[in-house]
């Protein structure tokens, strides 16, 4: 009897049902699923879960917003991480994050450590580099990987501005330093106008509220100072990274970039996302684009440019790793690594040689066991 | 029998031909050598709508890089086609269907190492390819100075037949091309062979497009002799003054917002063989505060004689232009008029369909509009080429208005 896959993950949430059915489709025993909910509670539950040499795969928390609070609480902060009740409700209220990732790392070493007779399909390490946007960027830098510059945000707008200026950045990204999904992620613009004058563009997903900032499906740009500075406090004082904002190639409609999915070392799925604005995200409105299509400008070089791109931010983690990888393409055909996302396979409707982003994962995990040396290296 | 569309490129030895055409709800697409009979392809799609949609998309792809229509569509007509449209998210690869390349005194002559993108440090190949100058991300903002004096020295300058002019300012945000102006208006003579100047080739990833400063550009199209076809993007400080040329058929200005003085210097241009007037007025918040008032001398049909070709477009006063362009006297000349990206809605759209002269004309776009779809049947039925892609709803942002919205305006 082959190994099975222990997932703690958001039972009935979407990537659960995918990963059962690509298990399915493989030959495989469905999932032994351990919820989110009883990890957190208590990680230990995971000793009595299968069986020594049965895989293990610690999926995203981010469906469910109780196992949100949780971690928060875990992490030193309030329950609702500092939101309001009603952000746990419709959950498009910006939260911060901080306590939530401390919450998840102490979480995740002690799954680490809980789980020790189950063979990981991720390293803990890795997972926590790639969800610390600041973190990821330094690992990156450090293993060669062509990634735009990335600054530590100072805490306010008026630091910022004069950090900006310091470093003579016309155009950055600012990011909530922890977490994914296109939230709490800003473009800003600062320039001397004409007369002088300066002037600032800041594009977002927030939408202000009175004191509160919600995210949108819409893409918006403002202008004025005062919202600039209003939707920018509450994430830079919660923790936020400043990216240089590397101009992105277009198809006709609008800027896009490339997600592409690395499996164990090797591409596995990749599309194209063409967006209304800078924030290519595929909920909030952009369409997706075969990558052969958004790439024909840049001659027959350009997708070997990017695999080679990806197979070195590969390299640069554990290389069981599942990477979901958001590549720019600036408008001389460079490509830049944007941002990894531990948990960007949810991918639905792709396929990669008739396979899923799921299929692609348990293919390889089923395919290449974990040579033994690598379990007892972890133990030690 | 459907209309059959055929376009052909011919690039050293490669000779391609492509041809599309919709038959209800599926398009068929042929496709070889020239000479050759080709291979045949039939799509299906899921309404007759889709599938013109599917096939207008094609051509598109297909004109983009680089093939050329050939064959009339209808018997007898000449084969007009509107102007091109350049758009704010790609730097213009084809330009007047010429490649473009880039200029740069210090590359070595290859393909960046980087990218596939072709840069040369001298000008060649200028039966087949215009160049363009401008700066990158990573550049030094003195670079673009330095780039254009050795375009402008280059001995074959005197053959180039199209240059455009990409970001020159870098990181010293809003500064106004002076020094391109200056140098154009100075070596205009020498540059012989120009038919086309694009100036402010720069994507919206770069700039916004009412960042974007520019200056006078109404002398320097008059120095350049052979000028046919003139795009400028940004209307900040933008000023086309005293402008009249004798061969300039095309004259495009994109803006965000198009003062209302540059319209008054359009309105005003001495331009005999325009064929084609193209502008994106934009709006007040960035700076475009024409009147509809302005463009009387252009709807009159008295400043450009030769006009075929009307755009008014991204405009967030789309309903009073149409409802002036349908009583207009202008109408009747057009081939082709395009109120696209902006505002219009079922009050424009009834004002055309009113216009008697509206079904004489070969091509309407209204490409991103308010418009009802029991009016934009009714537009289709007037049997004129339609674009009416990109509906959109007002939205309520919970002011008790209804928003719309221009498309290039951040």
């Amino acid at each position: 009897m082959g190994p099975r896959l222990v997932v703690v993950g958001v039972p009935g949430d979407k990537r659960m049902h995918a990963l059962a059915r690509a298990l399915e489709r493989g030959g495989h025993e469905p999932p032994i699923v351990v919820s989110w909910q009883d990890v957190v509670l208590d990680p230990r539950v995971l000793r009595r879960v299968g069986r020594a040499g049965d895989l293990l795969r610690v999926e995203s928390p981010g469906a469910d917003l109780s196992v949100w609070a949780s971690l928060s609480m875990l992490g030193g902060g309030a329950a609702l991480g500092g939101g309001s009740v009603d952000s746990l409700v419709d959950g498009t209220e910006w939260r911060p994050r901080r306590a939530w990732v401390r919450g998840l790392s102490r979480v995740l070493t002690q799954i680490e450590r809980a789980a020790s007779h189950l063979r990981p399909t991720q390293r803990a390490s890795d997972l926590l580099t790639m969800i610390d946007k600041l973190a990821t960027a330094q690992h990156l830098a450090a293993h060669g990987v062509r990634t735009p510059n990335t600054l530590e945000a100072p805490s306010t707008v008026e630091e910022l501005r004069a950090r900006l200026d310091a470093e003579r950045l016309r155009a950055v990204f600012v990011k909530s330093r922890w977490g994914s999904s296109g939230s709490g992620v800003f473009a800003l613009r600062r320039e001397h106008g004409r007369s002088g004058g300066e002037r600032e563009r800041l594009v977002t997903t927030l939408r202000l509220d009175g004191p509160r900032a919600f995210n949108d499906k819409r893409v918006r740009g403002y202008d004025d100072r005062s919202s600039i500075d209003a939707l920018l406090a509450p994430v830079l004082a919660d923790g936020a990274i400043v990216q240089r904002w590397i101009p992105k190639a277009g198809a006709d409609d609008g800027p896009f970039d490339l997600r592409v999915l690395v499996v164990h070392g090797r591409v596995a799925q990749r599309v194209a996302r063409v967006g209304k604005s800078t924030i290519t995200n595929l909920h909030l409105d952009a369409r997706r684009l075969d990558v052969d299509a958004a790439l024909e400008a840049f001659g027959p070089g350009a997708w070997p440019r990017v695999v080679s791109l990806c197979e070195s931010v590969a390299a640069a983690f554990d290389r069981r790793a599942t990477i979901g990888i958001d590549v720019a393409i600036d408008p001389s055909g460079t490509p830049w690594v944007i941002e990894c996302n531990a948990w960007g396979d949810y991918l639905p409707g792709l396929l990669h040689e008739g396979e899923d982003a799921y299929g692609v994962q348990v293919r390889a995990l089923f395919g290449a066991r974990t040579p033994a040396s690598e379990i007892d290296e972890r133990r030690a | 029998m459907a209309d059959k569309r055929r376009f052909e490129m011919i690039e050293g030895a490669s000779k391609k031909f492509w041809e599309v055409s919709v038959d209800g709800a599926a398009f068929t697409v042929t496709f070889g050598r020239i000479g050759s009979a080709g291979s045949t392809k039939t799509t299906p799609c899921a309404s007759p709508a889709a599938a013109q949609a599917e096939a207008d998309k094609l051509i598109k792809e297909k004109t983009k890089k680089g093939y050329q229509e050939v064959g009339g569509a209808a018997p007898g007509a000449p084969n007009w086609r509107p102007p091109e449209h350049y758009g704010t998210h790609q730097h213009t690869r084809r330009f007047m269907n010429y490649a473009v390349a880039g200029f740069d005194p210090e590359s070595d002559g290859e393909a960046d190492d980087e990218s596939g993108r072709k840069s040369y440090p001298t000008l060649r190949n200028l039966d087949r390819q215009v160049f363009r100058v401008g700066l990158t991300y990573d550049d030094d903002e003195d670079a673009f100075d330095a780039r254009l004096d050795a375009l402008l020295d280059d001995p074959k300058v005197g053959d180039l037949r199209g240059l455009l002019i990409g970001n020159w300012w870098g990181d010293a945000g809003g500064q106004p091309p002076h020094n391109l102006i200056a140098k154009l208006i100075e070596r205009g003579a020498s540059l012989k062979s120009l038919v086309g100047l694009f100036v402010g080739d720069v994507i919206q990833e770069e700039s916004e497009i009412s960042w974007i400063e520019q200056g006078d550009f109404g002398r320097v199209i008059a120095a350049l002799p052979s000028l046919e076809v003139a795009i400028v993007r940004g209307g900040n400080g933008l000023r086309l003054e005293k402008l009249a040329h004798d061969t300039l058929r095309s004259l495009t200005v994109q803006s965000g917002g198009l003062p209302r003085a540059a319209v008054q210097d359009v309105a005003k241009a001495k331009l005999p063989a325009l064929r084609d007037l193209t502008l994106w007025l934009g709006v007040e918040n960035y700076g475009g505060n024409s009147e509809v008032g302005d463009l009387k001398p252009i709807l009159d049909g008295k400043a450009f004689p030769a006009l075929e070709h009307l755009g008014l477009q991204n405009s967030e006063n789309a309903d009073a232009i149409a409802a002036a362009v349908a009583k207009s006297a202008i109408l009747s000349k057009l081939k082709g008029l395009d109120l696209s990206m902006g505002t219009l809605s079922d009050e424009g759209a009834e004002a055309l369909l009113a216009a008697p002269a509206t079904k004489n004309l070969k091509y309407l776009n209204i490409r991103h509009h308010y418009v009802s779809p029991a009016l934009v049947t009714k537009l289709k039925a007037l049997g004129i080429e339609l674009n009416a892609a990109e509906r959109k709803e007002e939205e309520d942002w919970g002011d008790g208005e209804k928003h719309r919205y221009a498309e290039v305006t951040e």
